[in-house]
């Protein structure tokens, strides 16, 4: 929810929810070493798209995920296909998106088709993090099962998401040409029916090789600090890796003025924080410092 | 004693990872770049606890930043409003103009607890403060006491706030200084440096994003406050100032005739300050940020050390005059508790240096040869003396000596910090594997087995989020332990890469193997950037808290620091800093090692 949220809700910075948010998502029952990642997955989530807390607090109470139990499967040179086993983009989305990168690296044109998933929302940001890394990333989402009340659950990104729904898939296509996008657009219906048989929710994000910025640059290494570091980071995002420009713009903003959050949503979250924190007692207060 | 390697002046230590800095320093330093950095200390040198213990605060800290700043661009702060009654209770307010921005520094003075001593507590304090974006607006400021009053913890304000600030009276000063002034005389010097030195005490900053506030990143280039804990310093500068105005006000309550407090001894005063173990997590979270501060500490110095001599006689005059003050300052410091060195070992080392310097200032010499590098000489001859911390006070006089490179550096910290810690997938898993093995040697050599190598954890406590650390073996909560485990994950790390073929890429790797990815960023980063990580196990037996605690303080300016208990470092900031008076005119910006008269 953004800045111009209800007025019942409760505002806050993203440095606050990038500082909450390792915590939150550890309480959630993510691992310590993907916690860090997914807050800031989290947080640029919540303050472009919408929704990020609340998909957060609906894991609370849920058994943690195991390690492992992703089945990787190359099709052929150019398709790999991952079966998440019902694991979410919250908790694979940025591997799913790192792996995509190296994929397209190594590959030009190589296929990453990822299975039972998902948190369609956090495509945008995976989007995003691709063109960070140099990669110019174009997602689209496609529901799956056939549903009454949503009779059209197809969307792409850079643009806002739809309503996610429960069992998710996802591809992530990189290819090394330059329409690469609306190659990607264009089939990837086709590609659906031929890998899912047509009846699976999907997302294709297409990759083409490293953008002109980003082939000379390490992820991270521009230097500059303050907002105008994070203004021009992503007006070059959008202008020349594909991410959406009206999400970084957002995302921009709310970095200035904060947001408004769901109360309960918010709370939801910072009680994921405090589950990770141990009841007081005098031999804890002993141990202060 | 301790023994360390002498400085590195010219030692052939191998050449850091420099990444993104390389083509910054050589626009600093052009053509003498590869001169200044083969004089760059190694980070065996450097990065150790023990290294880092005997780090004091030097002209990059950020206290010293935030004050040259204030003169050299003209702040000016003002009170605008001051009702404090015989208690001590009350308002003040204050207003900060500041490079053409505007905010204001609001103080509630709530009565004093005598009974309050010992741990912060931050729903216990006597004093709230909050500075806000704008002219002076009482009611906005009454909103934000008002809500820190209901919930300090679960307050919320919006983002033109920039930060809320409790704090408490000094138990030994605050009352005998009121006292004093209301009888109509001034308190004794002596006193004032015997007792802490300080009228009030921080007991806590919220800003930076917490409950709402504004971060220093979020606000545009320029901004007199977009610099890393430059807000968070100011708090303390305020308190400063705002201690001494209520001191005097109260006992102008009591009695209309006493006198204001006498400036010598006002400019003496400080801000007390205690801080414990969170603030090593933070050092081992933000490996950019460490990096940036050490970074930019030893380039500043190697530049320093790699300079031909003969040395100009203005500079070997303020070496000596600074290491003079410092010595005096070191004898008239009462034997340390805990932890640290004792303040007249680190005088007599002091002495010894300062007759090298006298030395090469009257005749060009140090120990009997005409060096090519003369303070790289006087370094080594510091490190012989075994006293890490006189050591580094000299470096840090040479650093301030070389005030122009030094500030010119300055610039690499909060760009540094800014750095971000992101996987890079392309990278093939034998130049990860090279690049652990190259830069976190010092952490695979570790025996993780041995006794005593898992004695702690450090977690998160309900009572109010702090850092607390606790033993493994006895206490609950290892499960979600606040990670400070950098040697444990890099082991795991090596383990797993081990039978993994050298082409495949990282990002092929980690979405097999997600539970290193935070290991992976982090080698990642060391390949391009030095001096981000504590070479140590912090999880092990003999590590004490307290020496990084101590240096975290150093980076933002902590004087005269003490342990109370190997968790625990207190310190004062800003004895002997500008006072209002002196910001318009851009003048008393020499205040290191400053004098207690008495």
């Amino acid at each position: 929810m953004r800045a111009d949220g209800p007025a019942d809700g409760v505002h806050v910075s993203l440095p606050e929810l990038r500082r909450i948010g390792p915590d939150a998502l550890r309480g959630a029952g993510l691992p310590l070493a993907q916690a860090d990642e997914a807050a800031l997955m989290v947080t640029w989530t919540e303050a472009a798209i919408g929704g990020a807390l609340a998909e957060v607090g609906a894991l609370r109470g849920r058994p943690p995920s195991t390690p492992g139990g992703l089945a990787i499967r190359t099709v052929d040179a150019g398709t790999v296909v991952v079966d998440a086993g019902g694991r979410g983009l919250l908790e694979l989305g940025v591997r799913i998106a790192d792996f995509a990168c190296a994929e397209a690296a190594a590959r030009p044109g190589a296929q990453v088709v990822v299975r039972d998933t998902s948190g369609a929302r956090f495509v945008p940001y995976l989007v995003r993090r691709c063109a960070f890394l140099g990669y110019r990333a174009v997602g689209r989402y496609v529901a799956g099962a056939p549903d009454a009340d949503a009779p059209s659950a197809a969307a792409a990104w850079p643009r806002e998401p739809a309503r996610g729904r429960d069992r998710r898939l996802v591809v992530v296509r990189a290819a090394g040409a330059q329409s690469a996008r609306a190659h990607a657009l264009a089939a990837i219906d086709d590609d659906l029916h031929d890998l899912l048989g047509g009846d699976a929710d999907g997302l294709v994000l297409s990759c083409d090789r490293p953008t002109a910025a980003g082939a000379d640059r390490s992820a991270g290494d521009d230097l500059g600090s303050g907002a105008s570091r994070v203004a021009r980071d992503a007006a070059r995002l959008a202008a020349e890796a594909g991410a959406d420009a009206a999400s970084e713009a957002r995302f921009v903003t709310a970095l200035r003025d904060g947001l408004v959050v769901d109360a309960a949503h918010h709370a939801a979250f910072t009680a994921l924080a405090a589950a990770i924190r141990v009841p007081t007692s005098e031999r804890s207060r002993a141990q202060a410092g | 004693m301790v023994t360390m390697p002498p400085a590195a002046a010219g030692s052939g230590v191998r050449r850091l990872p420099l990444g993104p800095w390389e083509e910054w320093l050589r626009g600093v330093f052009g053509a003498e770049l590869e001169d200044v950095l083969s004089c760059l200390r190694g980070e065996d040198e450097v990065m150790t606890p023990e290294a880092l213990r005997a780090m004091p605060p030097t002209r990059l800290s950020f206290t010293n930043g935030l004050v040259r700043r204030m003169l050299d661009r003209g702040w000016s702060i003002g009170r605008r409003h001051l009702d404090i009654d015989r208690d001590g209770c009350g308002t003040a307010v204050y207003e900060i103009e500041a490079e053409g921005v505007t905010f204001h520094f609001g103080v509630f003075a709530h009565p004093p607890d005598e009974a309050r001593q010992g741990r912060i507590r931050e729903d216990e304090y006597d004093f709230f403060g909050a500075i806000l974006e704008g002219p002076v607006d009482m009611e906005r400021l009454a909103r934000d006491h008002d809500a820190f009053t209901r919930s300090a913890w679960g307050a919320r304000t919006t983002a033109d706030t920039y930060g809320w600030t409790v704090a408490n009276r000094s138990n030994r000063l605050f009352e005998h200084v009121a006292g004093e002034l209301a009888r109509g005389v001034q308190p004794t010097a002596a006193h004032l440096a015997a007792n802490g030195g300080y009228l009030i005490r921080n007991a806590g900053y919220y800003g930076n994003g917490r409950a709402g506030t504004r971060a220093w990143r979020s606000l545009p280039d320029g901004h007199p406050l977009a610099s890393p804990y430059h807000a968070d310093v100011l708090s303390l500068f305020l308190w400063r100032i705002a201690g001494c105005d209520i001191v005097e006000a109260t006992a102008r309550a009591r009695n209309p005739a006493a006198p204001a407090l006498d400036p010598a001894l006002t400019r003496g005063l400080g801000v007390g300050n205690s801080s414990g173990i969170g603030t090593v997590a933070a050092l081992v979270r933000w490996p950019a940020w460490l990096s940036s501060y050490v970074l930019a500490r030893e380039v500043a110095l190697a530049h320093a050390i790699s300079r031909p001599g003969p040395i100009d006689a203005k500079c070997t005059a303020h070496v000596l005059a600074l290491l003079a003050r410092a010595e005096r300052l070191y004898r008239e410091e009462p034997p340390r508790e805990l932890l640290f060195e004792q303040p007249a070992a680190i005088a007599g080392a002091l002495q010894r240096i300062t007759a090298a310097v006298a030395e090469l200032a009257r005749s060009g010499l140090v120990g009997a040869t005409a060096p090519r590098r003369p303070w790289g000489e006087v370094a080594a001859l510091a490190a012989s003396t075994g006293c890490r911390e006189a050591c580094e006070q000299l470096h840090a006089i040479l650093v301030e000596a070389h005030a122009e490179t030094t500030d010119a550096v300055a610039a690499l910290i909060p760009r540094g910090m800014a750095v971000e810690r992101v996987v890079r997938p392309e990278q093939p898993v034998g130049e990860l594997r090279a690049l652990l093995d190259e830069r976190f040697d010092w952490a695979l050599a570790m025996d993780l087995s041995a006794p005593g190598a898992r004695e702690f954890f450090w977690y998160r406590s309900e009572e109010n989020g702090e850092n607390r650390r606790g033993v493994r073996a006895q206490d609950p909560g290892a499960e979600g332990e606040t990670f400070v485990d950098v040697a444990g994950i890099v082991q795991r790390l090596a383990q797993a890469l081990a039978g993994v073929p050298a082409g495949v890429r990282v990002g092929r790797f980690l979405l097999e193997h997600p539970e290193h990815a935070f290991a992976v960023s982090r080698v990642q980063l060391a390949g391009r950037v030095p001096f981000g990580e504590i070479r140590a196990n912090l999880l092990d037996a003999a590590f004490r808290p307290g020496d990084a605690i101590r240096f975290f303080l150093s980076v933002l300016g902590v004087e005269r620091p003490g342990a109370a208990s190997p968790q625990w470092v207190r310190g004062v900031f800003f004895q002997g800093a500008p006072l209002l008076d002196d910001l318009p005119g851009g003048g008393h910006d020499d205040w290191m090692f400053p004098h207690h008269a008495g």
